[in-house]
């Protein structure tokens, strides 16, 4: 509990923990901060399991499921708890989304959609290996961090 | 009616319904049925990038409907070359036309169009994706001469790596109970992901190098060029060249019956010799693609049923 409290404690909202160490801004900027309550970032804890992981705490927004699967390309392995009066009331699991709209870049320089000012678009091809093809040039490609946008 | 409004994008969107139907009514326009189909709209045809056969192609099959044209053959006489965006050019065109054709060199614009656009866009070519009007006519030509799909033996040959029109030919042909002859040098063979494709579709398929050695078993050999650029080494490409050059030293081991096709333009890969032979059906497979896309004008317009 000790380790909860180095990062202010919510009653009620979303609670993202088990990220890999120094992830954190990265799954902000993926997630969003579109929310006028307090968010909680903490960065580089001990962890047992990671050796260093970072957590994000959302007060008063429970994040819908299709952001939090969001993660699913740069952590797979993150915990979501949504709080409810300081319990937790859901852990969700996370599942790699059918659709990525505007999530990740296509890296087909000849693709259109790096050449006007448009979102990108891709579709779940294969799930075991992250496989998306890009809606417009068609091309297939096995998704790593350095495709988020 | 079904099919009117519809965006022709990429083979991916469409279905085995919709190819028997499109063939259909192409013999249909083909026997003189449904002339004039487009009477009194306006087709735009926006050739961003420059193309000789498709687009006299497109050109013709819009005159046998009766539609009258609008459009350009190169960027250069566009505003593209103002700086304007594609999306902008689509959106002012769509105020103009009933339906829209076009060609660009980049890869996804025709998506990008049909998004924009309340007319059905005809994708005639997006850089190395799709050309789903080529196999149209590639299609109708097979059905025509062999007089059906299912169950024929198909070699697709050359340069199986990058060519487009084999990868959408493959995808179309697998709605299709067919059996493939995949022939090409190594380095160019079918992308494993298109294997894969072909076997979740359970269409059975031989890797193959030289098309002497299945000749006899096939009912079509589709050629592609293959391209002197994608050989590093320059001896490699003299190398394997001849394989795949259909000449008079080679032509009788295909069988009497074998049809020869090619989207053209050939370079080396048929020896003008060929021509003559009964079984060279690459000009006459031309000619069909004037009757598949004015089937398809007339179908998208809605007034082909």
């Amino acid at each position: 509990m000790k380790e909860i409290y180095k990062v202010y404690r919510i009653e009620n909202g979303t609670v993202i923990d088990h990220l890999p160490g120094g992830s954190a801004l990265k799954v902000l900027k993926i997630i969003g901060t579109n929310s006028k309550d307090f968010i909680a970032i903490g960065m580089n804890l001990d962890s047992s399991k990671l050796g260093k992981k970072d957590l994000i705490k959302y007060e008063n927004k429970v994040l819908a499921k299709d952001e939090t699967d969001k993660l699913a390309l740069l952590a797979p392995g993150a915990t979501i708890n949504i709080i409810k009066d300081s319990k937790v009331v859901e852990k969700r699991k996370i599942s790699i989304p059918k659709v990525l709209k505007n999530l990740i870049k296509c890296k087909n320089p000849n693709c259109i959609c790096n050449k006007e000012e448009m979102e990108t678009e891709f579709y779940l091809v294969d799930e075991n290996k992250k496989q998306y093809r890009c809606k417009y040039c068609e091309r297939e490609y096995l998704i790593t961090d350095d495709f988020i946008l | 009616m079904k099919y009117k409004g519809l965006d022709i994008i990429s083979l991916r969107d469409l279905d085995r319904d919709f190819l028997d139907f499109l063939l259909a009514k192409t013999k249909e326009v083909k026997e003189g049925k449904w002339q004039n189909s487009c009477k009194g709209m306006v087709v735009a045809s926006l050739f961003f990038e420059p193309s000789t056969r498709t687009k006299l192609s497109f050109d013709t099959a819009i005159a046998l409907t009766g539609a009258s044209m609008i459009g350009f053959s190169s960027a250069g006489t566009s505003s593209t070359a103002k700086g304007e965006s594609l999306s902008d050019t689509i959106k002012t065109v769509d105020q103009y036309a009933d339906i829209i054709v076009m060609r660009h060199s980049i890869e996804g614009a025709a998506r990008r169009a049909a998004e924009v656009a309340q007319a059905p866009i005809i994708n005639a070519g997006d850089g190395a994706n799709q050309h789903p009007t080529q196999t149209f006519l590639d299609l109708f030509t097979i059905h025509e001469l062999k007089g059906g799909i299912e169950k024929l033996k198909i070699g697709l040959m050359g340069d199986l790596r990058f060519g487009r029109m084999i990868h959408s030919l493959a995808m179309a042909l697998s709605y299709y109970n067919v059996e493939l002859y995949l022939i090409s040098p190594s380095i160019l063979q079918l992308p494993s992901y298109y294997l894969d494709y072909l076997d979740s579709k359970n269409i059975k398929y031989h890797i193959v190098e030289d098309f002497v050695e299945v000749g006899k078993e096939l009912d079509v050999l589709y050629c592609t060029r293959i391209q002197r650029e994608r050989f590093a080494d320059p001896v490699e490409y003299e190398k394997v060249a001849g394989c795949y050059e259909i000449s008079s030293k080679n032509i009788d081991s295909l069988s009497k019956d074998t049809i020869i096709l090619h989207p053209l333009p050939r370079v080396n890969e048929i020896n003008p010799e060929v021509d003559n032979d009964p079984r060279a059906k690459y000009f006459y497979q031309a000619k069909n693609g004037v009757y598949t896309r004015a089937a398809l004008l007339g179908i998208v317009a809605g007034n082909i049923s």
